[in-house]
Formats: structure tokens, sequence, C-alpha cells
């Protein structure tokens, strides 16, 4: 068995591990990261489509582009991977991690330990439709790897349930590549994706979008042949005659994605409903030593903020090796239309970042962030919508100290 | 002389392994890719107590019989059997006395160690049941299997005792000229046997008319399950919980699963003979399992559902089995009709099967002499092998190293055993691994999964299925 | 007369922009833009929308049997399915190197198609 020691300890080479490990080198303590897949950069690499990097490199870039550029900054800053390994469990009295790969079992043992292992897709039975049991039903995640990598097409005539920004990319991905995409449908009477994936994906290609729509049954024998899709009204029941049957032999599922959380549940505080990994705004969880960042937390909807909440991750976790602190923190609220909000608490005297998702479409509203009752941050007068987060930058000394009182409060006003 | 068993299900692979123990031509013949994939997938995977049944039944007789029967089975077949106990819960004095009834039935039984609990006992042992409950028949030997891991493992120990074992392959026709057994056709050979064990599940009629027996009156019904993640619902309930029955059956109950998941289910319709084959869930049956099993423990979150499935068990008019010699042809005999406690009474109808064999037929078995009754499964690595030991066994098998599903940590060595065992298909490798029968359900593993099957078997991505012929999975290159 | 909404894409603001055609496909008027590259685009959307391709082209001798590729710049919508069917019937020898030009001038549009990751040989 191989003993291995290091300053910080990064599980996940995604964007969110790739730059919580650049940051933290940049400030000279060793890291190691550790990723179960044999390459860095996570979803990236299989994201062949453009969008990527917009705010961080200030480029578009595509999928793995954006993993390459963040690669390449990990290379220069001497960090050492380790592909090809998977975390078997945590021992939290000696802060070290035990893995298993082709080579042996590894002992890893960090000062401090940052959790970036992304998220998971929903899969098709979580949703209760009712049907035969038959192949050709994927999740995009999937669809989107035998396409792009394993160089295979889910099928030939396909339909899409969910309006996320994945579905969408699918929708035009496979239309390119000769599969029938028939129809997208959103169970929610808004978009799921960002305005400019509707534009690009569906407009472009004339493929329908179908808001309040669902897939109410799936038809076929061994391999699926038909789906059938109802309307829903506005308390999301099935309005009765408003079937509709569309002859495909492939279902594509954007149904949302899930934190992936369940390798560390019992080691450090998760959200029982979310399941995301509970943390303070400078990303560390309810044990001193160990911060986590990414779609481990929540959801983001642009890697560049996965990247910008891995370094919050790195540098708060270089802090703690050289500074051994532990701040006093406070919780973060979340208030009137707010669905999301990056982290829970917030430590005193820090700068305080956020990323927040309304939780519904709102045509005139306004972001307001107070400290118990005083407003520290109120925004433009801006239409929301819950698929394109608000990132919101408060400096320390404009956090006034009454949320001592009680908390940070965020906030949607109507206007 | 030959025997050929139709139907490689529990009770056709227990009986395989059962007569494989003797000197003795024994071959099955099982339509599907695999053992199992009939009733014995989807149903409620619990081993009954037994109070259930009317005394002077076929149930009756096997069901607590085969109950017994199951840890020797689980040590032999290093299968998994944990006896969870069972409550049947009464929510008023009628039910109540229901309780008592079955309680009694239960004794009437040679059941001896159930037991009438009140309130505080019941949610002393179990808190999250519904607070309104005001009894329980509480069964401390009932118990939860994996029900396709047992067809598996049956097969894989009979074959090691030289039962040959056709997969894929259906029964067509049965030459029964004389009334007597003589051949078995099947869609790709023709065999001379003497006696023809009728252990087809859904189709024990089908194989009976070939054979020009006495009609057996099998109906499909069918039953709905949801399964819940077994990361978030692990504590909810322990043993499993029943409502009390009614004319329909046992009703919607709420079962941990050996996997540590909760299975809520079934429902239970009586189809028409001619859908047999259907295995859909139907809206009004999801509803109606949500609505019920939160009758039972309030706590279910839905949203916590990571599967849902259906599947068929064999009624007939008279509920019970339908077993024995055909006094009609000489040499067919039936184990049909296998409702519930069918999982519970397979152990024991198969040795009943060996013994009433060679009484009606006046036959000997001798026992083989080197009959090895043990089976070991696949080892799974995860959490079962201290870290030096798992070291040393990287060192050995690299493969054993490499993970390929997250969810439930089943490395790579697992799968490559699981297809050194035969499986060739998704589902084949799903109930031999557990792999893609987590939280993500094949979401992280499916494609890497896919590769490993192309590469040992040396087939095309293209070629491999989900469970049956028209199941492809891929439908050709993106760019040729 | 005609308005066409659309979502401008040069940067992540996503300005929502209105342009405004008269009967002759004329433009009449702009409005919703926040820059002149977003007014650019827009012009553009209307008379010759353009849009970058990222896709895959087969890779011979590699450890990946595909590599993803973009245009290196925008190419007029009309042309998407021509150029695919290039893109379709061409190949690309392992080793690959990120942003490797593998076809050039594809369509006679002046953009080329370039490798998105490298590709090493088996």
């Amino acid at each position: 068995m191989n003993r291995l020691e290091t300053d910080i300890l990064v599980i996940g080479a995604g964007a969110a591990g790739m730059g919580a490990a650049i940051c933290a080198a940049n400030s000279g303590v060793s890291v190691i990261v550790v990723e179960r897949n044999p390459d860095a950069g996570g979803i990236l690499n299989q994201c062949i489509h453009n969008g990527f990097g917009l705010h961080y490199f200030k480029k578009e870039f595509t999928g793995p582009e954006f993993a390459y550029q963040l690669y390449s900054k990990t290379k220069e800053s001497g960090i050492q991977f380790l592909f090809n390994h998977f975390l078997l469990q945590l021992d939290l009295k000696n802060k070290t991690a035990i893995f298993a790969s082709e080579e042996g079992i590894k002992l890893i043992a960090c000062k401090a330990l940052i959790y970036t292992a992304g998220a998971r897709e929903r899969p098709f039975g979580s949703l209760l439709i009712p049907g035969d049991r038959v192949s050709g039903i994927f999740t995009a995640g999937v669809a989107q790897r035998l396409t792009n990598i394993e160089n295979r097409l889910p099928g030939t005539k396909a339909l899409i349930l969910g309006s996320g920004d994945i579905g969408l990319i699918m929708a035009r991905r496979l239309t390119l590549e000769g599969v029938e995409v028939v129809a997208v449908c959103e169970r929610m009477p808004y978009p799921g994706g960002l305005a400019r994936n509707i534009d690009q994906c569906l407009k472009d290609f004339g493929i329908p979008l179908l808001l309040s729509t669902t897939v109410t049954e799936v038809r076929g024998d061994g391999r699926l042949r038909e789906v059938i899709t109802s309307s829903l009204d506005e308390n999301y029941n099935i309005i009765e005659g408003t079937q509709r049957s569309w002859s495909v032999d492939t279902l594509v599922l954007s149904v949302g994605l899930v934190p992936s959380t369940t390798p560390i549940m019992d080691y450090f505080s998760i959200d029982g409903k979310s399941r995301g990994v509970i943390v303070d705004n400078c990303m560390r969880t309810d044990k001193d030593w160990i911060f986590s960042a990414g779609n481990c937390v929540i959801i983001y909807d642009l890697v560049d903020y996965v990247t910008y909440q891995g370094e919050m991750a790195g540098r708060s976790a270089v802090n703690y090796i050289k500074n051994g602190n532990n701040p006093a923190r406070y919780p973060i609220k979340k208030g009137n239309g707010v669905g999301v909000i990056n982290c829970s608490y917030y430590v005193e005297n820090s700068d305080l970042e956020l990323y927040i998702r309304v939780n519904k479409p709102k045509e005139k509203a306004k972001l307001v962030v107070r400290s118990d009752n005083t407003i520290i941050y109120e925004g433009k007068p801006s239409a929301f919508i819950p698929s394109e987060m608000v990132r919101v930058k408060i400096k320390a000394e404009k956090i006034d100290d009454s949320f001592k009182k009680s908390s940070l409060v965020t906030e949607i006003i109507d206007l | 002389m030959r025997i050929c068993i139709i139907g490689g299900g529990i009770v056709g692979t227990l009986i395989a392994r059962q007569l494989g123990r003797f000197d003795i031509e024994v071959m099955l013949i099982e339509k599907e890719y695999d053992a199992g994939l009939g009733v014995s997938k989807a149903n409620s995977a619990i081993i009954h107590a037994g109070y259930d049944d009317e005394p002077g039944t076929y149930r009756a007789r096997f069901c607590s019989k085969g109950n017994m029967l199951y840890d020797e089975l689980a040590r032999q077949l290093d299968i998994e059997v944990v006896r969870v106990g069972s409550h049947v819960l009464a929510f008023n004095n009628e039910q109540r006395n229901v309780l008592n009834k079955l309680y009694q039935q239960g004794l009437n039984n040679n059941i001896r160690n159930l037991r009438i609990l009140e309130r505080d006992e019941i949610l002393d042992m179990e808190p999250n049941i519904n607070p309104d409950v005001v009894a329980s028949l509480y069964a401390p030997s009932a118990g939860i299997t994996e029900p396709w891991q047992i067809c598996i493992a049956a097969t894989e120990n009979a074959a090691a005792n030289g039962v040959e074992f056709h997969f894929n392959e259906e029964v067509i026709d049965i030459d029964a000229q004389g009334n007597k057994i003589r051949r078995v056709i099947t869609d790709k050979h023709e065999y001379q046997v003497d006696y023809v064990i009728n252990a087809a599940g859904l189709y024990a009629d089908r194989i009976a008319n070939m054979a020009k027996d006495v009609a057996i009156p099998i109906h499909p019904r069918i039953g709905e399950y949801i399964l819940l993640n077994k990361f978030t619902t692990a504590d909810l309930i322990h043993s499993i919980i029943f409502p009390t029955p009614s004319k329909m059956g046992k009703g919607i109950l709420v079962i941990p699963t050996v996997d540590k998941g909760i299975l809520l289910g079934p429902t239970s319709s009586d189809l028409n003979y001619r859908l047999k084959d259907l295995r859909a869930t139907s809206s009004e049956g999801l509803e109606q399992i949500v609505e019920n099993a939160k009758k039972l423990i309030p706590g279910i979150d839905i949203k916590e559902t990571v599967k849902t499935f259906a599947g068929c068990r064999p009624e007939t008019s008279q509920k019970d089995f339908y077993l024995g010699a055909s006094r009609k042809i000489y040499g067919f005999f039936n184990v049909a009709g296998m409702r519930s406690p069918g999982l519970t009474a397979a152990p024991a109808i198969a040795q009943w099967t060996c013994e009433e064999l060679q009484k009606t037929y006046n036959l000997k078995f001798n026992l083989k002499k080197d009959y090895n009754p043990y089976r070991k499964k696949i080892f799974h690595y995860y959490n079962n092998i201290s870290l030096e030991d798992y070291d040393k066994e990287i060192q050995r098998y690299p493969e054993a190293g490499r993970f390929v599903c997250v969810c439930n940590k089943i490395t790579e060595k697992e799968v490559i055993e699981a297809i050194k065992r035969g499986a060739t298909t998704l589902d084949a490798i799903k109930f031999r691994t557990r792999a893609m029968f987590g939280e993500c359900q094949g979401g992280f593993c499916t494609h890497k999964i896919l590769q490993i099957l192309s590469r040992e078997l040396g087939f095309p991505l293209e070629k491999i299925v989900y469970n049956n012929a028209k199941s492809y999975v891929v439908d050709g290159k993106v760019r040729k | 007369m005609k308005d066409v909404d659309m979502v401008c894409i040069q940067c992540p603001m996503g300005c929502k922009i209105k342009v405004s055609l008269d009967d002759d496909e004329k433009v009449t008027e702009i409005s919703g833009y926040t820059c002149k590259s977003g007014k650019d685009y827009a012009l553009q959307e209307v008379t010759d929308p353009h849009r970058v391709i990222t896709t895959s082209i087969k890779v011979i001798g590699g450890n990946l049997p595909l590599v993803s590729v973009k245009t290196s710049k925008p190419v007029p919508k009309r042309l998407v399915l021509e150029i695919m069917d290039i893109i379709k019937n061409s190949q690309v020898h392992a080793p690959v190197e990120l942003n490797q030009i593998i076809i050039s001038n594809i369509a006679e549009t002046g953009s080329d198609i370039l490798a998105t990751k490298s590709v090493e040989k088996l």
C-alpha cells in the first residue's frame, strides 16, 4: 500500500477541482488532485459545443478546450494528478483519504481536503413515467457521451424531455448527425435552458419546443417504439384529452442534475433536500479542514462560475493551512423568490460572492441582499429566469454588522 | 433416461439443482437469455412466514417448509437471505380480528413464533410506522432475498454438477404420442426426453397444451412496484410492513431490500390471459402504490424513487399451486401456478418434486459421488476486504482496482467475472453485479459496461442488448 | 413589415435585440443592443446568419475514434448541411494536436475546421 502526504488533496479534476488546485498551488502549498476518470476535465470532455469561458477567459471555448486551458495551468504549477483513482473512504480522524486504482491502495494524508466531485443526472426511473420496460431511453449525458466519445448514435428518431441546456445541446447535436429530433418537451411553462440555446439549438432547426408538456407513457417491445406526451395545467396536472403519440425509437431526458454527494454524506453535512454539500461563502463545509465547490454544492449554469468557486475553495483551504483560523459564520437565508443559493453561511469580514437562481420567472424585479434589515446590495431592475444564475459580489466593507443579530437575507423584490 | 425442465425461474432452477445431485441426465430449457427473467425477476422478494396460507393447501404445506430451508440454501449458494421480520398492521378492531385469525392460522401451520404486538411496542421497533396503528402480527421468521440471485446461483451450481442449460431457446412443441412423453421440440433443436417438468411460469398452460395434458387455468396478475433510493431511505423501516390482507391478496407493502433500498408495492390486477408478456406500469397503479404505502409509512418521500417496474404472477382459479404428475400424459410433471408464496415455497417444492418423481414413476435416483452443493458468488470488493488484502488482490488482478459503477462501487473484475459466468446483456451484468442498480441507474457506467462487454465477447457495440433480442442499445456509428 | 427578436451571443450579457424589417427585407430599426458587437451581430443575423459548428471528425489510428472540432469562425447558416456532409466524409490520422487545422477553408467560407482536443496515436 502506498502512503502519500500533501498539503491539499482535491477530489475531482473537473473545472472546480482544477480551479481550486491552481489557486492553492499558486500560494506555494503542495497539491494532489485525484480523479476517477483517465483524464482531467470531468464532464467538459464530452461537451464539445461552444459557450464556455466567456467570463473566465473572455473568450468562447468548447468544453474540451476550456478543460485544456485549465489543465495547462495546473501543469505549470506542479500539481500532481492521480487518474483512474477511486475514493473508497475517508478517515476523518487522521485526515486521510483512501483510494483504489489498478496500482493498488493509496492512503493520502492531507492538511486540507477539497471535494469537487460534480453532479449526476436524474434517472428515468425517478420520473415515475408508466409504460413498458424498454431500451432506447437515455439521460442526455449518456446520449452525449455515446455520440461524442464512443462514436455511437443512440437511435434514429428522438424526442427530448426537458429543455435544460443539456437537452437543447443534444437536440442540435443529434440533428446535425442525422437523428430526427421530433420535439423538445418541457413540463414547466417556461424553458429551462439559456435563451441563446433555444435560438441556436431549436429555432435554427425548426424543432418545436412544447412547454407545459411532459411524457406520460413509453411504449415498445424490447426497444422503445412510441412516446405519449400530454399537456399540463398550471398545477402540473395532466389535462385530459391532450395526449399526443410520437413514433420514436429514442427518448432523451434532460430532467435535472443532482449533486454527487452520496460517497461523502456520512463524513460532512449535505442538504437533505438538494443533496448538495452545505458550505459557507468561503466554500468551507462543517469540518474546518474540508472544503467543497462546484456542482456538488449546487448546480451551476456556467462553468466559469464553477471555476471561480473552485478558486474560492482553494484560497480558503490555503488560508486554513497557513492561519488555522475558524472564523464565526452566520446563516444566509433564502428570502422571497430565491430558489437556489451557493452558500448557507456568511463568514464575518469576508467578501461575499453569491450565485442565485430565482424560483420562478420574474418580468421585472430586483435582487436585494440585506444584513438583518440593512440593505447591503440592491440590484438593477431586470427580468429573471430560473435557468440563468445571478452573480453578485459584495465587498466585506459594504457588509453591515447587523447580520450578527440574525442573518443575511437574499430576496427578489417584485417591481 | 433424461429429464427436461422447461423454465429457468426460481422453481425450475432449484429443481435443476436438486436433480443435479443425482446420477441422471438433466437438462433445462429457458426462452430468455438468462435465468430468472420471468416471474422470478419482478416480485416482492419476500420469504413469507407462512401464516397467510390456508391449512390443507399446497401453499401452506410448502411455504413454512421452504422458509426453513432458506438459511441452508443461502449458505450453500452464497446468496443473501436476511431475516428482517414482518408486521401485519391493524388500524382498527375489525382489522385486529383479522390479525388474530392469521395468528391462529399460523399456529395451525406450525409457525410458533408469531406474536401480536400492541401500538407502543410496534412503534418502538419501527418508529416510522403510521402512529394510528393499533396492533400488529409480528413474524420474526419472515425474510428478504434477491430472487434473481437465487436463480443465477442455482443455475451455476446445477451446471457445475452436470445439468445442461439451454438459454435463449424456446420450446415450441412436445411429442407425447401415445400419451407418453417422447420428445421436446424447440426453435433450435429436438431432444429425446423421458420426463418433462413444466416449470414454465406464466406460460405453463401453453406447455401443458403442447403436451396435450389437461388445461391449466393460468391467467397473469400484474403487480407494479416503486423502488426508492437506498442512500436516502435506508433507516425508514427495518422489517417488512404489510397492511391487513384483503380478498385481493396481501396488499401494497413497504419492503426493505437486501440492497438496503425500499420497495413499495405490488398492485394487483388480473389480466386477460393474452397479456402475459405485459410488464408495463400504469399511472393508476403507481398512484395506488404511493397512496397505500403512505398509509403504512407516512414518511415515504416519493421523490426518492429511482425506478418503477412491473411483474406478472401466474394466478390459477383455485389460488393454489398446481403440482404433480399428470394423470393423462405419462412423464409430464407440473410445477405451475407458482403465485405467492411461490418464492418461499420453491426450495421445498424442489425437494418434493425430486421425491415425487421417484415415487410416481418408480425410479431410484442415486447420489452423485462428486456432487458439490456449494457455489460462491462474484466477490464484491468494496467494504468486504481489508485494505491490506485488497492491495494484494489488486497486485494480482489490476482490474480489481478499476472501478466501473460509481454508485454501487463495482470493479471491472466483477463485471468480467459476470461475463465469464455467462452474462452477455446489460441486464445480466446488472443482476449479477449490481452495476447500474444504484441511484444514477447506469448514468455513469453504461458506456463503460458496453465497452467491456464488447471487448470481452468480441461483439460490436451495436449487438449488445438490454435484455432481449429486440432491445439493442446503440444504433450505429456517428462516423463510419 | 416584421420584427425579428433574438438573443445576442457575443458575450454573457445576452442582450435581447429586436430588428425591424420593411417589406423589402431592409432594416428599419434595431434596439436592445448595448455595444457595437451586438449591433453587428444583429445585422448579420437578419441578413445572412452565421453559426459556429461544433462536431466530430473520424480519427484513424488514434486512442479515441473521434476528435471534436469546430469552425475557426462562424460560417453561413445556409451552408451548415453542406459543411456537415464534407465533415462526415472526412477523416484525420492520429496524432492530432489541439488547434490543428484538419480542413482548410471549408466550402470556400474562409473558415477552417480545427481540432478542439488532442488525440494520441494508438
